[in-house]
Order: C-alpha cells, then sequence, then structure tokens
C-alpha cells in the first residue's frame, strides 16, 4: 500500500518534471503564444495604468502646489530672458541641422514599437515586435528622445524581451562633458530602474544634474546617446573611486513609443 | 464543481499577472508594489488550511498556475516561480498538518 503510494508519488513527480523540460524546450513558442493573447487586454491595462498613476501624482503633488507655484514663478522670469537667446540658437540650429543632416532616422535605421509590459521582479520591458520585424539580440533601444533604454535580450516571433540600463547585469562604458573635457566612467545598472556611474578617480570634477552619455569605447551603444543625469555624488576617503548615482532620462511611466536601432552610422 | 473552483483560480491568476506586469508597473516608481501572485498564492494556502480542509490541494493548482504565469512574463525559465511557489505551499501544509490543531 505504502509502496504504491510511494510509486504513484514518483510517476507524478517525474511527469512534472517531465512536462517543465519540454515547456522549457519549446519556452519561445509558448511564451510567444501567450504575449499573442495577453497584449491586446495588456495594451489596455498599460493605457489605463498610465491614466491612473498620471492622477495619482497630480492628487500627491497637489500639496507642494503653492510653494511650487511661487517657485516657479521665479523661475518663469529668468526663462524668459533664456527664451529670447534660444530663440537665436534655434534659428541657426535648423539651418545646422539641415545642412549636416542629423534628425534621428538619418542618423540611425529606427523601427517603432510598444510596451506591453514590465518584468515583475527585473528590469525587463517586453515590446510588441520580434524576429518577424527583422528583430535580433543585441540591438539597441532608444526613446524618441534618443534616451537610452537598453539592448534586446530575448527575440520570440512576435515580441522581444529589452534588458534595461538598469538590470543590474547591464555594464557599460559611458562619459561626462564637463567644460569641454570628458570623465570616462562605467555605468552600472543597480536594479528597479537605477544607475550608477563608477571608477571616476576623486580628482574628477563632477556637479549634480551633469549629463551622462555613451562613449564609443564600449562599443556596445552608439555614442552620444542620452544615459541619465548625475543626481547624487559621494567622496569617501575610504573608498578609491567618487559614488555616482545616476537617474535615467527614461521614464518608463511616459514613454509611449520606442525605438530599436537596426542600424547605425 | 471542483474542475470550475481551479479554473476560477486560473484565470483569477492570470488576470493578476497581466495586472501586476502592466498595470502596476505605472505606480512602482511612487509606492512598492508586492508580488500579487505570491500574495494570493499565500492567503489561499493559509485559508484552505483553516476554512476549508487540510486536504483539500486547491493551493497546489495555484501555486502551478500562478508560478507558470510568473515564468511566462519574466524572464526566467519555466518552472522557476512554480518550484518557489510550491516549495512554500507544501511547507505550509506541512506546518499546518503536523502543529496546528483547528478547533472544529
Amino acid at each position: 500500500m505504502r509502496f504504491s503510494f510511494f510509486k504513484k508519488g514518483l510517476v507524478v513527480v517525474i511527469g512534472f518534471i517531465f512536462i517543465l523540460l519540454i515547456l522549457n524546450f519549446f519556452q519561445k513558442d509558448v511564451k510567444n503564444a501567450f504575449y499573442l493573447v495577453s497584449s491586446p487586454i495588456q495594451k489596455i491595462l498599460w493605457s489605463a495604468g498610465d491614466e491612473v498613476s498620471d492622477f495619482w501624482e497630480t492628487m500627491r503633488e497637489m500639496k507642494n502646489l503653492n510653494q511650487e507655484n511661487k517657485e516657479l514663478e521665479r523661475v518663469n522670469q529668468g526663462m524668459l530672458h533664456e527664451i529670447f537667446n534660444l530663440k537665436e540658437i534655434k534659428k541657426e540650429n535648423e539651418i545646422l541641422r539641415q545642412a549636416m543632416e542629423i534628425g534621428l532616422e538619418k542618423e540611425f535605421k529606427l523601427i517603432m514599437a510598444d510596451i506591453i509590459n514590465k518584468d515583475v521582479l527585473q528590469d525587463f520591458l517586453l515590446i510588441n515586435k520580434g524576429s518577424q520585424d527583422q528583430i535580433s539580440k543585441g540591438m539597441v533601444v532608444i526613446s524618441q528622445e534618443k534616451a537610452l533604454l537598453g539592448k534586446i535580450s530575448e527575440v520570440y516571433k512576435n515580441f522581444s524581451r529589452v534588458m534595461l540600463i538598469s538590470n543590474k547585469k547591464s555594464r557599460f562604458s559611458a562619459k561626462i562633458e564637463v567644460q569641454e573635457k570628458k570623465v570616462l566612467g562605467i555605468i552600472q545598472g543597480k536594479g528597479r530602474l537605477l544607475l550608477s556611474f563608477e571608477r571616476i578617480p576623486h580628482d574628477k570634477e563632477i556637479l549634480k544634474e551633469d549629463v551622462a552619455l555613451t562613449d564609443i569605447l564600449g562599443g556596445d551603444f552608439p555614442p552620444g546617446l542620452l544615459v541619465g543625469k548625475v543626481k547624487e555624488i559621494q567622496k569617501s576617503d575610504t573608498e578609491p573611486f567618487q559614488q555616482v548615482k545616476i537617474s535615467p532620462f527614461f521614464n518608463i511611466e511616459e514613454i509611449e513609443k520606442i525605438f530599436i536601432i537596426t542600424q547605425y552610422r | 464543481m471542483k474542475f470550475i473552483k481551479i479554473l476560477i483560480i486560473f484565470f483569477s491568476l492570470y488576470f493578476l499577472v497581466l495586472l501586476q506586469t502592466s498595470f502596476f508597473v505605472h505606480f512602482g516608481a511612487a509606492v512598492l508594489i508586492p508580488n500579487l501572485i505570491f500574495i494570493a498564492v499565500l492567503f489561499l494556502s493559509f485559508f484552505e488550511n483553516i476554512l476549508v480542509s487540510k486536504q483539500e490541494f486547491y493551493s497546489f493548482w495555484a501555486a502551478i498556475a500562478g508560478g507558470f504565469f510568473l515564468d511566462v512574463f519574466s524572464s526566467q525559465f519555466i518552472g522557476f516561480h512554480i518550484l518557489i511557489l510550491l516549495g512554500i505551499v507544501i511547507f505550509i501544509k506541512a506546518i499546518f498538518k503536523r502543529y496546528v490543531r483547528i478547533p472544529v
């Protein structure tokens, strides 16, 4: 009796492991099929989440509205002056852009995609373009503002998974340009949409709000893509390097479309 | 009846995982969003033992379905979350069976 119970249990366990192995063997097809069925619902949930979070954000910031208003009025005065200057620069820039053809589409060959979901535990995104749309592993993903999002890490038939630069496995070289001098370092993903800029010696002067860009040295990403802004700098005598926290330029909550670079010059 | 209950659990968990990956993602920056599937399976596992019967096995089905959906919608291999959730459910069942007496 006891032996037959043991035998039955063993058969169940072996059967279960066997099913898991088969599912993993056809993992890409299984996942693709699920994404295909779920994507219409997920699109609705994604846009609903976007709207609700906007409303939530407004409610949260209501408290600081008065103080913020005064602050903005003060900033506004300064901005008016800036606008006049910028209009002049814009004109000049448009002429130069036309002359040098430096639009996003001119610089890269792009494929546009929508975000379907974000991984529960790690910094991954699922997008609605896959091998059917000529997407392949390792392609670079950017936002409309030329902000770097990450790389394609897995490709299914109709969908792809993007590993965000904030993923703990992501590591690449980048630079910060300070007064025409560039400070080179390594951008390390810290998880939960956070980054750090590492290997910066103490003698290099970096300020808050400085912008980190991709560098040609790493070779992983095309140079000049926006990575993030310096959020916090910590210098300690016991540490050989500065601790620089970076907040990424992309904001998952606000991104509507993303672009996959299929080719860059 | 049992099959319908399992089906309800299956679809509820599917909807929860869609909510977690597509809806609650937008609130991640403001508040820490817990893993809804883990909570649902834990909840079911506890209350199945207390309210229904220690001999019922709906929490096992919930662990398998919930784990499967978490694996499908994450970058992990299929089986990663299933095994974790099954482990938790078995642990809770064992604790209830050995150490907890519920007055009838």
